[in-house]
């Protein structure tokens, strides 16, 4: 039986359903609030991201101009994290890198995700010849070593870019989003596979089945739901580790030398022989930054782990 | 902006000679991938077989040609035939004595095969080789070629062993891993990805070079390599950041060089396109950069500002008497208004004579930070000029396919704006043929296969005569006077737009070694410094490392033992 | 389904997976413009017909369907091609490489894995304590610190100040040896690698303890949550008894399948690492590789990295079979 648009909509948005959800709200954000990681984190990662979205107007420093005099100058009042080699204002860079590198991870790790998502449930629900060539071209990807792949990657995407006219319109940093979205989809669609797999067994769906349902009332009502919490935990995961690899892309020198990131940050300071001159202001703060984010999302998913397997709920 | 120019010359006489002895080690930036002088790839390949192979004729540091397995040359009026004298107590490093058949055998050989990628251009110019005697060799070209043209072109040539040589199969795939050359090295270990290790030639047959074993260790790291340089593990250190530059003048025992090189990195404006084409846009859009303030910020301070007839203005032919193209933003506003391009629309943004606004894509390759940075410095003059750049990074590769450079079978060749990039200068400082390669349109740089900037107004042709001309001029006067003249034209002209002349810095140190030779155009670490370069003091060997293993050792044992009794 | 028939379909798998990762290097390389003769193109002395000649001669101006199968026939016939830049076999260039690598990333591997797992063992069951929590710290912002960052920290301290200061020790930091110390009899090589090794290995080693730990922690925090863990207390065992026993049997099976993929990573290498130090090692040997296009070498090293992360995911797989009974009989 085909299910209409119109009531899978209804299905999802049902008002029932949302009344039940609310509820559990309440009881997911008390559990939450009594893992200290997780509020800490949570904390951390809201300012982060305020930070972000203020950006660098906040300074009267532009991060993209040239400047002669105060070239690598210590923080001071003036510069509350001095300059860089072009006296460029680091604070005003920091925001800014900031901004961009939380985009990049947060497009890069939830798309990786809900592409897997999408593929494992597909995959694992369709079943056949379907679900063994999509396992057979994760087992491909997977071969391959992830870092040595996207060194790859990284390195002929601007080529392919140059070949593709319309994709102009596409800023860079999503060409970096891509290539960790490539390399790492099949991670996140196993996981989510044999998630789906060992539901498939369970009593509630060949009941479901039973009674006559589809596959799509399935897959949406029973598989879906219960897979989110998995899905969840692996997004703060994915994008945690799409801003690390963003980084060392770019720290590499493979990312966008018009764009500040907080790896470009890096990279920077490593041209600018930054560690061996002492100019400690142009790398720690990048450092720093990546590990607070790094830090703060790995919080907010433990506690995430917490919700999701009540086992693991500290009595 | 001066440079230091350290300079002892090579044939003073020392009160007795140096002693030899002592470990010479430098850094490179990367490895040498294979040793064979016909195909050398990089940089720094070429300096680690120029430790192990001589050529006839060295230059040294200040471009005059030195013999080294001549002893002389001569040539007769219309300078067709050179014959040279060669040395007889040259040995190879295996102990064959070098004669006149491996000079013969070598060049024989390159001029045979126009296939050999590291072959000097009058190789196809040569008419036949004669071995006169067991000492003389006669060359013979189509035309007479100046004395500098033979002397840095072609006397230049490597020497390798006939007995060796012959016997390899496909010198193109002839890794060549255990060289036997005459050169001042020979090379005892070939670690690869990590080190060159030479022995002296103690059997060379001019004083020096006076140390006993030179290492060239590579070092990727240009903070590694500072810690190195620091500690006294090497002796000197190039490529240089301008911070590290700072650190090391506070220490006494490192001293800098700066010195130019022979790359011109310059704007290319398509000239394939309207309004490129029209030299008044060009002279505008050159008065309207501020090339003095690039040098400083982009490039740190190093290098020069380069002369619109794109030649070195250190050069013995270079002609002052050029318009030099100063920041003039009110001059290049009036030019462009002169043209009739004007702000029709009030966008803040030109329209050229068609109506169409004066938008550009700057080319750029993403690799350099320095061009990157010098692309947006350029993009912001512009704004002051009222013409939009928008800055592409793009891949040093898809950069040069696109703005037509050899190799590139791209589909997009030619379909670019504006570009920034570099070239060398073709060694205008001292070669009379540098014109003629730059600019003639019958040589493939500036020929229609070629062109970067689509160079097409009729002042091409007229250089393209003189420089032509030049080539097979044998009157030095002439060659000047006609030289002076190309140059006049071509800044007038602008086929580019010349940015600036790169420059390095390299560190050294000063309390092991001495004897250094170091010059304008070239840093301390160069073949005539090799004959120099001694110890300052005998060495007395280096300190053992047992002591730190003992102690490590004994830590080591310590601390299993504590955590053992800890564990129980 | 029985042993035999489960080995057979993964052995099958797993070539196919093989070729066609194979295939996909070698096409993505072939499709960027831009070529080994590349190597020429801004020396203004070799002109483009040379380049030609060269390009023709290594056999890249074919087409790229017969440039495919000839790669295909030499690799059947063990020949892993011919580097154009290098001038000798890949095999070779490879050959001389991975023993450094395999001193130190194997050296570092063995460390990580043993004190990790057991570290990670320890604190999971500790969970919710201090130690716990300091972990998890240390192991995030450990993390997000730039290997090349620990590196420079490392070799400005005890290469740099541990000599001007004239501390009774201090490490190398360029290279795997110094030059020439063969002279000096074997025993002085041995310790002169050695002493090599310890600034790279110490960089790598504190990473990776880090990380065993966080992941070996992981799965036991999950196996500790369920039901036959809670019977094995209630049965009276004791927590080292159940770590053992139980716990650690069961979390172990996903590490034996991350050793798997982790085999073929460890030649992919530390770039990072390799470039701080200059360790000769195979992993900065791919990078320069993509650096400059030698396309025989990139594929070379990909086919080795790839066919090795295959031999570990299937023995890892196989492993897995023995260990869980589960799998067999699916």
């Amino acid at each position: 039986m085909a299910i209409k648009a119109t009531n899978l909509f209804r299905m999802v948005v049902n008002p029932n359903n949302l009344k039940r959800r609310l509820r559990k709200w309440g009881s997911t954000t008390k559990i939450f609030s009594r893992n200290w990681m997780g509020v800490i984190g949570l904390v951390m990662m809201v300012t982060i991201i305020i930070l972000a979205i203020i950006g660098p107007d906040i300074t009267d420093y532009d991060p993209y101009g040239f400047f002669t005099i105060d070239r690598n100058v210590r923080p001071n009042w003036d510069h509350l994290l001095g300059t860089n080699g072009y006296g460029q204002d680091v604070f005003t860079i920091l925001l800014e890198s900031l901004r961009v590198s939380l985009l990049v991870g947060v497009v890069a790790g939830s798309l990786t995700v809900l592409f897997g998502t999408t593929i494992g449930v597909a995959s694992a629900y369709i079943g056949g010849w379907v679900d063994t060539l999509i396992m057979r071209i994760t087992d491909v990807i997977l071969v391959l070593p992830a870092l040595p792949l996207m060194l790859v990657l990284a390195s002929i995407a601007p080529l392919l870019v140059d070949k593709i006219p319309w994709i102009d319109i596409v800023p860079q940093w999503f060409i970096i989003a891509s290539i960790y979205i490539i390399v790492f989809w099949p991670v996140s669609a196993r996981l989510i596979r044999s998630q789906a797999l060992s539901l498939k067994q369970r009593a509630f769906i060949t009941g479901a089945k039973a009674s006559g349902a589809s596959r799509t009332y399935i897959i949406f009502k029973h598989i879906l739901p219960n897979v989110f919490p998995l899905m969840l935990t692996m997004i703060i995961t994915s994008m945690r580790q799409a801003i690390l690899y963003e980084a060392f892309l770019s720290y590499l020198g493979l990312g966008d030398p018009l764009t500040w990131t907080l790896g470009q940050m890096l990279h920077n300071a490593q041209v600018h022989a930054a560690f061996a001159s002492g100019n400690w202001w142009l790398f720690w703060p990048p450092g720093i930054a990546i590990g607070l984010i790094t830090l703060s999302f790995a919080f907010v998913g433990m506690a995430f782990d917490e919700i999701v397997n009540p086992r693991l709920r500290q009595r | 902006m001066a440079f230091i120019m350290t300079f002892s010359p090579y044939s003073t006489v020392l009160a007795q000679d140096p002693f030899v002895g002592g470990t010479l080690t430098v850094p490179m930036g990367s490895d040498a991938l294979t040793l064979n002088p016909f195909t050398w790839g990089s940089v720094y390949e070429s300096y680690i077989i120029g430790h192990i192979y001589d050529a006839l004729v060295q230059n040294d540091i200040n471009n005059q040609p030195t013999p080294v397995l001549c002893t002389g040359w001569t040539h007769n009026e219309t300078l067709e035939k050179w014959i040279f004298t060669i040395r007889e107590d040259v040995y190879w490093s295996d102990g064959e004595l070098m004669d006149i058949y491996d000079v013969n055998y070598t060049w024989y050989l390159l001029w045979t095969d126009p296939a050999i990628p590291r072959r000097s251009w009058l190789f196809d110019e040569i008419f036949d080789i004669t071995v006169l005697s067991e000492t003389q060799i006669q060359v013979e070209f189509w035309w007479g070629p100046k004395p500098a043209d033979v002397l840095y072109d072609f006397a230049t040539t490597w020497i390798v062993p006939q007995h060796i040589w012959e016997d390899i199969t496909d010198i193109y795939t002839f890794a060549n891993e255990e060289p036997v050359g005459c050169g001042p090295f020979v090379l005892e270990e070939w670690s690869h990805g990590s080190f060159f290790r030479f022995s002296r030639n103690d059997q060379y047959y001019l004083d020096g070079p006076w140390v006993e074993t030179k290492i060239v260790q590579i070092i990727r790291e240009i903070e590694a390599g500072y810690y190195a340089l620091s500690v006294g593990d090497i002796e000197l250190l190039g490529a240089v950041p301008p911070e590290l530059e700072n650190v090391a003048k506070s220490d006494p025992n490192i001293e800098i060089h700066e010195y130019l090189n022979d790359y011109i990195m310059y704007l290319g404006l398509n000239q394939r396109r309207y309004p490129n084409d029209e030299v008044n846009f060009r002279k505008a859009v050159l008065h309207g950069i501020n090339r003095s303030e690039i040098m400083e910020i982009a490039g740190y301070g190093r290098g020069l500002v380069a002369p619109a007839s794109m030649s070195l203005p250190y050069g013995a032919y270079y002609n002052p008497d050029i318009e030099q193209y100063a920041y003039d933003v009110a001059l290049a506003n009036q030019l462009l208004d002169d043209l009739g391009f004007l702000d029709t629309d009030n966008d803040k943004v030109r329209e050229d004579g068609l109506g169409d606004p004066l938008k550009f894509n700057l080319g750029v390759s993403a690799e350099y930070q320095e061009s990157v940075d010098t692309a947006r410095m350029i993009q912001n003059y512009m704004l002051a000029l009222n013409i939009s750049i928008t800055v592409q990074p793009v891949i040093w590769d898809i950069l040069w396919s696109t703005v037509g450079g050899p190799g590139g079978s791209y589909a997009s060749k030619y379909d670019y704006d504006w570009a920034f990039l570099g070239w060398t200068g073709f060694w205008s400082d001292f070669h009379p043929s540098w014109a003629y390669w730059m600019f003639s349109a019958n040589r493939w740089w500036g020929s229609d296969n070629v062109n970067i900037p689509g160079w097409n107004s009729s002042v091409r042709w007229e250089v393209t005569t003189l420089v032509d001309e030049v080539l097979y001029e044998t009157d030095e006067a002439i060659v000047r006077q006609k030289l002076d003249e190309a140059q006049v034209l071509i800044a007038e002209d602008l086929p580019y737009l010349p940015i600036r002349i790169t420059g390095g810095v390299t560190l050294y140190r000063t309390d092991k070694f001495t004897g250094w030779i170091m010059g304008n155009t070239t840093g301390p670490d160069n073949w005539q410094s090799w004959m120099a370069v001694h110890l300052i003091e005998p060495d007395e060997g280096a300190p053992g490392f047992e002591i730190m293993t003992a102690v490590l050792a004994v830590g080591f044992i310590l601390g299993i033992t504590y955590f053992r009794k800890r564990r129980k | 389904m029985g042993l035999k028939s489960y080995i057979a379909k993964k052995v099958l798998f797993a070539v196919v997976a093989y070729f066609a990762a194979i295939t996909v290097v070698f096409f993505i390389y072939h499709v960027m413009p831009g070529n080994p003769a590349n190597i020429f193109a801004t020396d203004p002395r070799v002109p483009p017909e040379v380049r030609d000649a060269l390009l023709d001669r290594w056999g890249l101006d074919e087409s790229l369907w017969k440039q495919y199968l000839i790669f295909l026939k030499n690799l059947f016939q063990g020949d892993l091609g011919y580097s154009f830049l290098h001038k000798r076999p890949v095999s070779e260039i490879i050959g001389e490489r991975l023993p450094w690598t395999l001193l130190l990333l194997g050296s570092a591997f063995i460390i990580n894995a043993v004190i990790g797992i057991l570290l990670g063992s320890l604190i999971a069951w500790r969970r919710g304590s201090k130690t716990d929590t300091a972990f998890v710290l240390t192991y995030n912002v450990y993390n997000a610190i730039p290997l090349f960052f620990v590196g420079m920290i490392f070799i400005s301290i005890f290469g740099y100040q541990a000599r001007i200061h004239n501390w009774p020790f201090y490490f190398p930091f360029i290279g795997a040896k110094t030059p020439g110390i063969e002279s000096l009899g074997t025993f002085r090589v041995i310790l002169d690698v050695l002493w090599h090794l310890v600034l790279p290995l110490t960089v790598l080693v504190i990473a990776g303890i880090l990380g065993w730990s966080w992941f070996m922690r992981g799965n036991l925090i999950n196996v500790k949550t369920e039901d036959f863990i809670q019977t094995a207390k209630a049965k009276g065992l004791n927590d080292k008894q159940i770590l053992f026993r139980h716990g650690f049997r069961n979390a172990i099976l996903p590490v034996i399948t991350s050793i798997g993929m982790s085999i073929g990573g460890l030649i992919g290498g530390s770039v990072l690492v390799e470039t701080v130090f200059t360790y000769p090692g195979t992993g900065r040997l791919l990078y320069e590789a993509i650096l400059y296009k030698d396309y025989p070498l990139l594929q070379g090293s990909f086919i080795i990295i790839a066919g090795l992360t295959l031999l570990g995911l299937l023995f890892a797989e196989l492993l897995y079979g023995f260990v869980d009974p589960r799998i067999r009989s699916e």
